[in-house]
């Protein structure tokens, strides 16, 4: 009788979020991921030589997905001989992406599935640290406002301006409110940014009395006059804007855009140019009222006012090489005054803000010659969350090293046959090879 | 036998089930999150629906300001650097036309019937080559030879800004800087200065006749001469 071949246990299926769950735990996938980190902080770094440190980090760590390298860029920063452009298209997770998945993996292997025994506690506590770090990382980017505000001796400011967000500000300037309170209107960046080379967009409110449209944003511009220029470009009120080219220190680019303003009671719609450095906002006069239109950069606002009572300035003997820039300042919240000291590396901290001596200026003020300081102003609700999660981190390793110090100590017949076994080794069942 | 330990994957997920899927939704939700603050559909009209308070402290910008004021474009002549010197001009004696002396002429000064006379004060950084090299340039442009140390030394002194300067009167055709031709019958004063860090020169040209008649009103014109306050 022949033999009967024995029929195989029946495979349990195995779900589908299972399967995720262990793809998104795996150490593999940790691995994988910071290659990639790897990766984009390289090409990142060589990119920013020429294109500059504002767009590196947008193109690779503040993006999801990074579709092109600039190839003969990075042979330049390497100092390899190559004059011509070769820009490479690829597919490779951006920043975002990799930070996004690398807190999932965290969480899932080094949290969740890893085994919690006294054994693994200190790798837990890394691993949580880890994680605190990738979330402070998010806040920041979500959250964080920075800016600076420039002061003249005497002057009083309850407001900063952002390095690099952009914005269209609407504001009625005459006849003024009765009450003295001003506001704007505000057009993010965000939603005009991508008008270049002849896009145009059209903003609209009930309460402004014409409709705005925003055309041909240049990151970097001039206003030129248009007499005796031959300029195919577009002409407002005698001037046009010539492209320049993209600086490599991105606040030092002057953004301009053309605008038409359309009255919606009807009469003759009227163009003209914004540029960030301009002197004065485009004004539009539409019935009665004035309206001044600017591009500028945001502004936030401070939860308490500083007044510049004094700017020091110290420079090395026989030299201008800055020893000491101060700022000597006083703090108003309504009544109360403060005299406070802001100089290099003792910022002002308060109010979750901080404000760093960041440059000085001398220019003319009302015919006299006034010293003027720029504060550098940090808004982080996660600043120090990195540094706690570093602490908790050290804390964790030093833990666990000292665990399995003891560990080791503690078994002294054991460590001379057990030594070369490590599949059956008690130090190595603690740490979990699927957890990253 | 097969080793079972607490990694085994089947067993970790019955036991974990709830707090893997909190944990999952929690990451997925800071991902999702992520993509979703980043995208913003884009179309041809938006309506504006931010605002802000502006600060009192916020310096009211000009309304109606035109393209050229905005763009720093208005061309305007700068207004001529005040003048840190301070005198009398003489009575007959008038300013001249800007920029027509050239140089480094604090004061410019005409006189005489067809303006023929000139006076002027100009500086020149450190010892500007020293009183001989001044002065025997001077003499030069007279037609006259170099003085000796001896005649230099010998030079007398006038007051001039509180301190003694070197004065000198020569007679001959003088011939200025750039000129074709001398002009024959010409008296020169001058006045030398040196200071530490400058040296302040007065010199005064024209026809003879019409200099001896102004010597008066150079040495009122140089001793008026003083820093303004």
């Amino acid at each position: 009788m022949p033999a009967v071949k024995p029929t195989p246990p029946p495979r349990s299926a195995v779900p589908l979020h299972v399967k995720l769950y262990h793809f998104f735990a795996s150490f593999g996938l940790a691995t994988v991921v910071l290659v990639f980190l790897l990766l984009i902080t390289f090409l990142g770094t060589l990119e920013q030589v020429e294109h500059g440190l504002y767009d590196s980090v947008r193109k690779y760590f503040d993006s999801f997905v990074i579709t092109s390298v600039d190839l003969a860029c990075c042979l330049r920063a390497m100092h390899v001989h190559y004059q011509g452009n070769w820009n490479l298209p690829v597919l490779i997770p951006g920043g975002m992406t990799l930070m996004a998945v690398l807190t999932v993996n965290m969480v899932l292997g080094g949290l969740i599935r890893i085994r919690k025994t006294g054994r693994t506690f200190g790798v837990i506590v890394t691993h949580g640290s880890i994680v605190f770090m990738l979330v402070a990382g998010l806040v920041s980017f979500v959250f964080k406002k920075e800016g600076a505000v420039r002061l003249a001796e005497g002057q009083v400011a309850d407001e900063f301006q952002s390095f690099h967000d952009v914005v269209i500000e609407i504001e009625r300037l005459e006849p003024v409110s009765k009450d003295g309170k001003r506001t704007a209107m505000v057009i993010p960046g965000r939603q005009f940014q991508d008008l270049t080379g002849g896009k145009a967009r059209t903003f609209v409110n009930k309460d402004l009395p014409f409709d705005l449209m925003v055309m041909n944003y240049e990151v970097n511009s001039a206003p030129k006059k248009a007499a005796g220029s031959s300029t195919s470009r577009e002409v407002a009120d005698g001037y046009f804007l010539q492209t320049l080219k993209e600086e490599l220190e991105q606040e030092r680019n002057a953004d301009g855009a053309y605008v038409k303003v359309t009255p919606k009671k009807g009469g003759e719609a009227v163009k003209g140019i914004l540029w960030r450095f301009a002197a004065a906002p485009f004004s539009v006069k539409v019935g009665d009222e004035v309206y001044g239109i600017s591009l500028t950069r945001k502004t936030y606002k401070l939860p308490f006012s500083v007044r510049l009572d004094d700017f020091q300035r110290e420079v090395h003997p026989g030299t201008e090489r800055a020893r000491k820039f101060t700022s000597v300042i006083t703090k108003i919240t309504g009544e109360n005054e403060e005299k406070k000291i802001i100089t290099m590396n003792e910022p002002l901290r308060d109010e979750g803000f901080a404000l760093f001596q960041s440059a000085f200026d001398v220019g003319e003020r009302g015919g006299a010659m006034v010293e003027s300081s720029t504060l550098q102003v940090v808004n982080n609700p996660s600043d120090h969350w990195p540094l706690y999660a570093m602490l908790a981190t050290m804390a964790g390793m030093l833990g666990h090293m000292i665990a399995q110090l003891v560990r080791f100590l503690r078994k002294p017949a054991s460590r001379s046959t057990k030594a070369f076994q490590p599949e059956a080794s008690s130090s190595a069942s603690t740490t979990n090879p699927a957890t990253p | 036998m097969t080793k079972v330990t607490g990694r085994e994957p089947g067993r970790n997920v019955q036991q974990s089930r709830g707090s893997v899927l909190t944990g999952m939704g929690m990451s997925m939700g800071i991902s999702a999150g992520l993509l979703l603050s980043s995208c913003e559909r884009l179309t041809e009209s938006m309506e504006i629906k931010e605002s802000r308070v502006i600060s009192e402290h916020a310096i009211m910008p000009k309304a109606e300001a035109t393209s050229a004021e905005r763009f720093f474009d208005t061309q305007q002549a700068q207004p001529p650097a005040e003048n840190p010197l301070a005198w009398i001009t003489p009575e007959g004696w008038t300013e001249a036309p800007a920029g027509s002396g050239g140089g480094m002429r604090l004061i410019d000064l005409r006189f005489g019937p067809n303006q023929e006379g000139e006076c002027y004060l100009s500086i020149m950084p450190g010892q500007a080559g020293g009183l001989a090299a001044n002065v025997n340039r001077w003499r030069t442009q007279m037609g006259l030879p170099p003085y000796s140390e001896a005649e230099l030394a010998a030079l007398p002194k006038k007051t001039f800004v509180g301190r003694d300067a070197t004065f000198v009167a020569f007679d001959g055709d003088f011939k200025g800087v750039g000129a074709e031709a001398a002009a024959t019958g010409f008296r020169m004063l001058g006045l030398v200065q040196e200071a530490p860090e400058f040296t302040l020169f007065v010199k005064l040209t024209g026809p003879k006749d019409l200099v001896v008649k102004n010597e008066a009103a150079f040495d009122q014109f140089a001793s008026s001469i003083s820093l303004k306050r």
